[in-house]
């Protein structure tokens, strides 16, 4: 395990880092834990290789040693008393490579596995954002800085005004102070320059590598030049060249450093001000064009605090404010005019603009004040999100042509007539030209205020001339969302119609809720409400041919709704098979569940070496309602895959294709079928790209291109922080998403308190020989065996075989490689990263400590946070004190329990989910675990999850439990000693291992 | 035989240069007013020689102190002339009149903050019994010249008349006080009153000397997500280099290259490279 650090040292970032280990320091004086300079490189991170060196870091220490970090590099035992120096090894970066160790880093909080970002370099990547910002929004200016000898260096320093400096406050008490904890080995004093100057030095060191980065022949190569005509040329050369230091004379030097301060003084100025100006706009009243801007005063420590400028013009208190005011509204003169114009009286408390003028205020001046530190307050009408009114076009449907066939798909042609309205009021051509002869943009219509521009009232009546249009019902869903071929420059204002498209289009924007339809005769479980909702709209999505991703939380049943769809498909006469693609480690979990809940539909899993191809695959999967195979075998067998027909296509855990340039998402792209859906636990709308991929594959082309979807979408979102764009994608992307939280109200009340779930996993082909050959031994042993003898082996190979289900390192007890060995560990791996990314909390029970420990270290490189372990061998204190950081809002979102009793008296209630990693095979003591979790006083809903490995002994264990619970509804006898009473064959018959066992 | 050799003017490097390329140099009512003056003891020859010089770029440099402006003009010589202009400085005691009787008339203090030239400013000197124009010049320049004012000090004279165009505090610094000293009587406290460091800009924000590393463990490693800062947006403004032209000119510009054109460039690609950054994908090429 490996913490990485990032610390700024003599005006340069450093790498550094803590790692978990023996706490042995290599030398005396040496951190105990300090990660190595190569352990540093194995980070995939790109650095050169002469970096390496030592710094002293000053760390909180307890008891002779330093504090570390956090519980997962070694237990945390003692508060820290004291700073003291420690030696580590640390990389010095250049700026360039602090950016791509810091870009890398970006929302992400584990590198690999084993590779944790520390929080202090979490903060120093929302440092470099907020540079990126600045530098994008231009909030920078040239500066030259003085330096020793009275040399001075040209520099692009940032500019925090207004929101930036609002910024820079709460980055100052937010930095962790291991930000600046690093000293070169020769210092023997603790650093103590402040959070703000380090804060500055990094921001404009980075400010200005940015800016320079972009121009040409500003590397360090080529013959410095040293004459120059003026000084301003020199300091131009140095702004824009790799030499930094400005050629000139001392005393052209100093007058130069004079004259930008001079041209700067503004600036800083402003920046110092303890108050800021804020400008409010209002419309007129009754039919007169007069819009007032109004001055108020905010103070910038209590920004509640807001006046009327007559007030403060009064205040005798406050000298200062007087002519603080005046500088202000001197500046913002300059931005907008209109304030020069009532500078001409004394005391100004506003000036009055046109409605041309009041457009452009709105329009342009509000930004550059805003930019410039000033406050704006504008209408609602004009920032309120959406309901912004503008000239929007309508289409009206006049006629639908289904081909002779009567029946509307999304293919048939549509022919509608165009009307441009304002707000839900048509507007006539004459009406547009009255607006047009105004030369006003802000106009208002019936008492409501409305922005106009002469293009758009050209656009407009441009529209009315042309009159008709024309396209296929495809065509109109997509402009209803707001993505299609608007007419240039108007907003879109929907479509006017007449029954069965006016009924798909609000069903599908949800205006009008979906009608809901019987579960499938055929399927055997019971539908939740929401389930039924759910499931009807998949079927509404299927039946006009669109795809949906269904991005219910984990445990609501996505998997049920899923079959429900496709029972009915078959139900209604078809007879291609479906395909489900999913991870390996649910395939046999997809099968379990279609034969409980579908009976009546046979499913043929892909999988395995021994899988058919080519022709017997097409014809095998034809005799088959629907065909399972994993990401993995998809891309092996695309071809065959390909070439075989489909109904449908669905994607379960749907992340798998959120990059649209991997292969995956390729191949999955590349199959033709009816419908496709998408089945996943995570979010995907709150990435904008990853939405871009999976709508891709649900609907092609429907957001656009990539590029499009890139320029129209993507870039205004995240770097624009543009709502309407969010907007629009919501509005777009809405209709095809269905996500319900297992919190949501009207989810909440049809959910049981507690929802028991049987988990199937699949072996590895390691698990499946181990598992065999435990089964060989056995067997001779057995042959030889009686009595006591007998009972001791039988119990010894059932620990055996659970232990090669668990994990092969735990059976072997190696302490081998973890990732990749185990289908149970990567499933419940998948899942908890839902956990994890939910913000829930989970318990994790094992019997076994050794795989409790496997499990703490494999969970804690995986997700780069600390998970505690609690068995027999936890001392009092140290069990209380995991408690207490697991409940309420402690951090820790994990905890793995290893305790024969259950835990007794342990309050675990923040758990929401319940994992049995292994069985007890004893219904009580599994219970009175889940309990820890779920108990009175619990708010939430609990989900409980046994692990079972399908085709195993787990499997068929759990099975007998199940018929004798329900024959004598009393527990068979406690623990696994009844399995020593049954004979040889029985016993076989219960240990041995089916094919479908392997993944 | 003896011809008459026309002398040639020497080339300056980096000279000032006069930017009106015809008529009058001062386009303000104060840079024309400030030129009545010279026109009042100067003759059309010299003033005519002395502004060809200023737009030819013969004024080597020119510094304002409080009351003297110290010039130095190249002419066809090979040493460059050096002249001095002074003007009467207001006491200290005469500019608390002018501050109390200018914060008096807040609008007219807010335009000269706005660095703009008040019309009424002749006024508030007249209240406060001044005037904002001196009365009378000393002049002084090393040239062979008998007359004073020569043409070497028109040049200089002219130049002054341009920048007043964007600074109106500069015939205020000839009166003898200083923008920040008068903003500081008017009650006005300017951060940059604030002594830097060496290596520090004016542009960085106030920073305590001395803070000790905290050894508590939440603020000393930061508690799981609480360093999480929030940057919302990137976008790049419709006009470049805003911040700049809002600043205006630079006072005394000495380069060919116009300063706002140096820098648009700049700033224009800049804001691709910093959007690249905000959305981790600046990779330094």
């Amino acid at each position: 395990m490996l913490i990485l650090h990032m610390a700024e040292m003599d005006g340069s970032l450093a790498l550094w880092g803590e790692r978990s280990g023996d706490g042995r320091p290599a030398q005396k004086g040496m951190h105990p834990w300090s990660a190595t300079p190569d352990e540093l490189r194995v980070a995939s991170i790109p650095l050169g290789e002469d970096e390496a060196f030592t710094a002293t870091a000053w760390l909180p220490t307890a008891d002779g040693r330093p504090v570390p970090s956090s519980g997962i590099i070694a237990e945390v035992t003692s508060a820290p008393t004291k700073i003291s120096p420690w030696r580590v090894a640390a990389c010095r970066l250049s700026v360039q490579e602090a950016m791509d160790v810091l870009q890398m880093t970006y929302g992400l909080r584990t590198l690999e596995d084993g590779t944790i970002v520390g929080e202090d370099m979490a903060w120093w990547a929302g440092v470099l954002r907020q540079v990126g910002s600045m530098v994008a929004r231009q909030q920078y200016l040239p500066d030259a800085v003085p330096v020793e000898n009275s040399k001075y260096v040209a520099a692009w320093n940032p500019v925090f005004v207004g929101e930036d400096a609002e910024w820079m406050d709460a980055a100052v008490v937010k930095m962790p102070a291991v930000a600046r904890a690093l000293t070169p080995t020769s210092t023997g004093r603790a650093p103590s320059t402040s959070a703000a100057a380090v804060l500055w030095d990094v921001a404009s060191n980075l400010t200005d590598h940015i800016v320079r980065a972009t121009m040409q022949g500003a590397g360090r190569r080529g013959r410095r030049r040293t004459r120059f005509d003026s000084i301003h040329d020199a300091w131009l050369y140095s702004l824009r060249s790799g030499h930094h230091v400005i050629s000139g004379t001392p005393e052209a030097l100093r007058q130069l450093a004079g004259q930008i301060h001079e041209w700067q003084r503004p600036i800083a100025i402003m920046a110092g001000s303890p108050f800021r100006l804020c400008f409010r706009i209002e419309e007129p009243e009754e039919e007169q064009d007069v819009w007032n801007v109004r001055y108020l005063v905010q103070s910038n420590d209590d920004p509640s605090l807001l006046v009327p400028i007559d007030i403060a013009w009064d205040d005798a208190e406050r000298p200062n404010l007087r002519g603080h005011l005046l500088f202000a509204l001197g500046q913002a003169a300059e931005i907008c005019p209109g304030i020069a114009a009532g500078l001409s009286r004394d005391g100004p408390v506003g000036h009055t603009i046109d409605a041309a003028g009041a457009y452009h205020f709105l329009t342009r001046e509000a930004e550059a004040l805003r930019q410039a530190g000033y406050g704006v307050m504008l209408p609602a009408w004009w920032t309120g999100r959406g309901n912004r009114r503008r000239l929007a076009a309508k289409a009206q449907i006049r006629r639908a042509d289904t081909g002779g066939s009567g029946i509307l798909s999304l293919d048939s042609m549509l022919q509608f007539d165009w009307e441009v309205a304002l707000g839900d009021q048509s507007i006539s051509i004459e009406e547009l030209e009255r607006m047009a002869s105004l030369k006003s943009s802000l106009v208002k219509m019936r008492g409501q205020w409305a922005v106009v521009s002469t293009e758009e009232i050209r656009a407009a009546i441009d529209l009315l001339k042309k009159g008709r249009g024309g396209g296929s019902l495809r065509d109109m869903v997509r402009m209803d969302l707001g993505v299609g071929d608007i007419p240039e420059g108007l907003e879109w204002g929907g479509i006017s119609s007449t029954d069965t498209v006016q009924d798909i289009l609000e069903q599908l924007n949800g205006r009008a809720s979906m009608e809901e339809i019987e579960p499938p005769e055929g399927f055997v479980g019971k539908l939740r409400p929401y389930q039924r909702r759910g499931y009807a709209w998949l079927s509404f999505l299927r039946q006009w041919g669109l795809g949906g991703c269904l991005a219910d939380d984990m445990g609501l049943g996505k998997t049920i709704q899923m079959l429900a769809l496709v029972q009915r498909d078959r139900e209604a006469g078809e007879t291609r098979p479906a395909l489900l693609v999913c991870p390996t480690s649910v395939i046999n979990n997809w099968k379990r569940e279609a034969a409980r809940f579908a009976p009546g539909l046979s499913v043929l899993v892909h999988h395995g070496t021994g899988r058919a191809k080519g022709e017997a695959f097409s014809r095998a999967a034809a005799n088959h309602a629907m065909v399972v195979t994993s990401y993995g075998l998809l891309l092996r067998d695309i071809k065959t895959i390909r070439s075989t027909q489909w109904s449908g296509i669905v994607l379960d855990e749907a992340q798998n294709i959120k990059n649209s340039q991997t292969k995956q998402a390729q191949a999955v792209r590349s199959i033709r079928s009816d419908y496709q859906f998408a089945l996943t636990g995570t979010p995907v709308e709150n990435s904008v790209a990853d939405l871009w991929s999976i709508m891709e594959f649900l609907n092609p082309g429907f957001l656009g291109g990539q590029k499009k979807f890139r320029q129209n979408f993507l870039l205004p979102i995240q770097a624009g922080r543009d709502e309407e764009a969010a907007e629009r994608l919501r509005r777009a992307t809405g209709p095809f998403v269905l996500r319900r939280l297992k919190t949501d109200k009207s989810v909440i009340s049809d959910l049981p308190d507690k929802i028991e779930i049987k988990e199937y996993c699949a072996l590895t082909k390691e698990q499946a020989t181990l598992y065999a050959s435990v089964l060989q031994e056995t067997e001779r042993a057995l042959a030889e065996a009686e009595g006591i003898q007998r009972r001791g082996i039988i119990l010894g190979t059932l620990s055996k075989l659970k232990q090669v289900c668990n994990h092969p390192a735990h059976f072997l007890g190696d302490n081998s490689a973890v990732p990749q060995r185990s289908g149970k560990l990567e499933r419940l791996t998948e899942m908890l990263e839902e956990v994890i990314e939910s913000g829930d909390k989970a318990l994790i029970f094992t019997q076994f400590v050794e795989m409790g420990h496997v499990l703490k270290r494999h969970i804690q490189e995986v997700f780069g946070r600390e998970v505690v372990f609690l068995h027999g061998g936890t001392p009092r204190r140290q069990r209380d004190i995991m408690v207490e950081r697991f409940g309420g809002d402690g951090a820790v979102q994990i905890f793995i329990v290893s305790l024969k009793a259950g835990g007794t008296g342990l309050n675990l209630t923040a758990a929401s989910h319940v994992f049995h990693f292994d069985r007890w095979w004893n219904p009580a003591v599994e219970d009175q675990a889940t309990d820890r979790a779920f108990r009175i006083g619990q708010t939430r809903n609990v989900q409980v999850r046994k692990m079972i490995c399908a085709g195993t002994l787990e499997e068929r264990i759990d099975q007998m439990i199940e018929r004798k619970k329900e024959i004598a509804g009393s527990v068979v006898g406690a623990g696994e000693g009844w399995l020593t009473e049954l004979s040889n064959d029985e016993l076989r018959e219960v240990l041995a291992l089916s094919r479908e066992a392997v993944a | 035989m003896w011809y008459y050799r026309r002398r040639r003017l020497r080339e300056v490097k980096g000279g000032i240069k006069l930017q009106s390329r015809r008529g009058e140099s001062a386009r303000s009512w104060w840079g024309q007013r400030w030129n009545d003056i010279l026109y009042d003891y100067i003759d059309e020859g010299r003033l005519s020689r002395g502004r060809t010089y200023a737009r030819r770029g013969q004024v080597a440099s020119i510094d304002v102190e409080k009351g003297t402006v110290h010039g130095v003009v190249q002419g066809s010589e090979r040493q460059p002339y050096r002249l001095t202009i002074k003007m009467g400085r207001l006491s200290k005691k005469e500019w608390e009149r002018v501050a109390d009787s200018l914060m008096a008339r807040p609008a007219i203090a807010a335009k000269l903050m706005a660095s703009q030239m008040p019309e009424e400013l002749e006024d508030v000197f007249e209240d406060a019994g001044l005037s904002l124009f001196p009365k009378n010049l000393k002049t002084d320049c090393d040239c062979y010249d008998w007359e004073n004012p020569c043409k070497h000090i028109a040049a200089v004279y002219l130049i002054l008349s341009e920048q007043f165009d964007r600074d109106p505090f500069l015939i205020l610094r000839l009166r003898g006080m200083d923008q920040g000293e008068l903003l500081d009587m008017m009650g006005v406290r300017l951060a940059l009153d604030i002594v830097r460091d060496a290596g520090v800009s004016v542009l960085a924000p106030d920073a305590p000397e001395h803070e000790p590393l905290p050894v508590e463990m939440g603020a000393f490693w930061g508690r799981e997500g609480s360093a999480k800062l929030q940057t919302r947006r990137a976008d790049i403004p419709e006009v470049a280099a805003a911040l700049p032209r809002r600043l205006g000119s630079f006072p005394f510009w000495r380069s060919e290259e116009t300063f706002i054109d140096a820098l648009g460039a700049t700033y224009e690609n800049a804001s691709k490279a910093g959007v690249a950054a905000f959305l981790g994908e600046a990779d330094g090429k």
